[in-house]
């Protein structure tokens, strides 16, 4: 799908999640649109499905809600991702012992990918993950978002309302630390 | 979702220092090991939009029960201050009356006894200030405070003055 044609969709779904007869409607093509990119942005950053799941489901309970206060001054899917990320964020808050859970949970996945009978892909994999999981909160964020969504600077910007070269600091020393922390544990 | 063409801009914006950052991680790649549960995606999107009517539902069952409380806690308040208000006000009437009456019945004692009741009026009038300087003078009060400050032989030189002067007792015209 071009840009034109993602503008054209969106302004479809906004047209119809206004209308109140086919806010329902609306609602279902949304989410067939959003819900994979936005379940793996989120679980990328919470790691649990569960916890996934429920980001998931609250990002498009507040656009469902919220609608109406859509201002359109950006594209639908960065006001996605900027609910979805303040939602993760609000989850790492919560979860006070995130840090703890997060090490285990990165254990869990390096465990289950490098044992005995993993294929060497998969450890490679894995032992990334893990690297990616050593990250501060917001260079992580930044990280993702720039690698596996392959946003731009500028939409990034308007999704963590930071400057660009603030997250371009930021995107710099995560990759950084990644490749020497793939180095020491090679 | 993301086509040649779609790329093609993108590559643009990136500067070469950009490029090497991501180059850095190709052999990696974009997979990443977490898995989903089989039919996740396929029931998420029915599931998400009961839950966002259920919410709405109850959002809307919040509102309407909080516009009620408040509506309710408005009246009551209005009532309070409008109770306050009516009682202060019946209060000053209360005082005023009493102050009045009693100014009243020291003007009839001090009629009989005429020397002492110039000075008992002034003792009254500085007794009672606070309540005095509230109320409203009426045509009574205001003709005893006068009377009150004349001597003795400057009211009986009123009298006979009134007896003789015949333009004293017509009225305005």
């Amino acid at each position: 799908m071009t840009g034109l044609m993602i503008e054209q969709v969106d302004s479809e779904i906004l047209g119809m999640l206004k209308d109140p007869a086919r806010k329902d409607a609306g609602f279902l093509k949304l989410m067939e649109n959003y819900k994979r990119p936005v379940y793996w942005h989120v679980r990328r950053l919470v790691l649990s499905h569960e916890d996934a799941e429920d980001i998931l489901q609250e990002t498009f309970i507040q656009v469902y809600r919220h609608v109406d206060s859509f201002r359109g001054d950006c594209k639908l899917f960065t006001w996605l991702y900027r609910i979805a990320t303040n939602e993760c964020t609000k989850h790492f808050r919560r979860n006070k012992r995130w840090k703890a859970h997060q090490g285990d949970e990165g254990l869990e996945v390096t465990g289950e990918l490098s044992g005995n009978d993993a294929e060497d892909s998969k450890i490679i994999l894995a032992k990334f993950q893990t690297a990616i999981l050593q990250l501060p909160d917001k260079q992580r964020i930044v990280f993702n978002m720039r690698y596996y969504d392959e946003l731009s600077y500028e939409e990034m910007g308007q999704i963590l309302n930071s400057s660009v070269s603030s997250l371009k600091t930021n995107f710099h020393y995560a990759s950084e630390k990644i490749k020497r922390y793939l180095i020491d544990h090679a | 979702m993301i086509t040649p063409k779609d790329q093609k801009e993108k590559m643009k914006k990136y500067n070469p220092k950009d490029m090497t950052e991501l180059n850095d991680f190709q052999q990696y790649g974009k997979e990443t090991p977490y898995q989903v549960p089989d039919g996740f995606f396929e029931s998420i999107s029915e599931k998400t939009l009961l839950l966002a009517k259920q919410r709405e539902r109850i959002h809307g069952k919040n509102r309407m029960l909080w516009q009620s409380i408040a509506a309710a806690a408005s009246l009551a308040a209005l009532f309070f201050i409008g109770y306050q208000t009516e009682f202060r006000h019946e209060g000053n009437v209360s005082d005023l009356v009493a102050v009045d009456s009693q100014l009243q019945s020291k003007t009839h004692q001090n009629a009989g006894k005429k020397a002492v009741g110039h000075v008992e009026a002034k003792e009254l009038a500085k007794q009672e200030p606070a309540k005095l300087s509230d109320a409203q003078p009426t045509g009574s009060e205001a003709i005893s405070e006068v009377l009150a400050d004349f001597t003795d032989d400057e009211l009986q030189q009123m009298a006979a003055l009134y007896k003789s002067d015949p333009f004293i007792g017509e009225p305005e015209k």
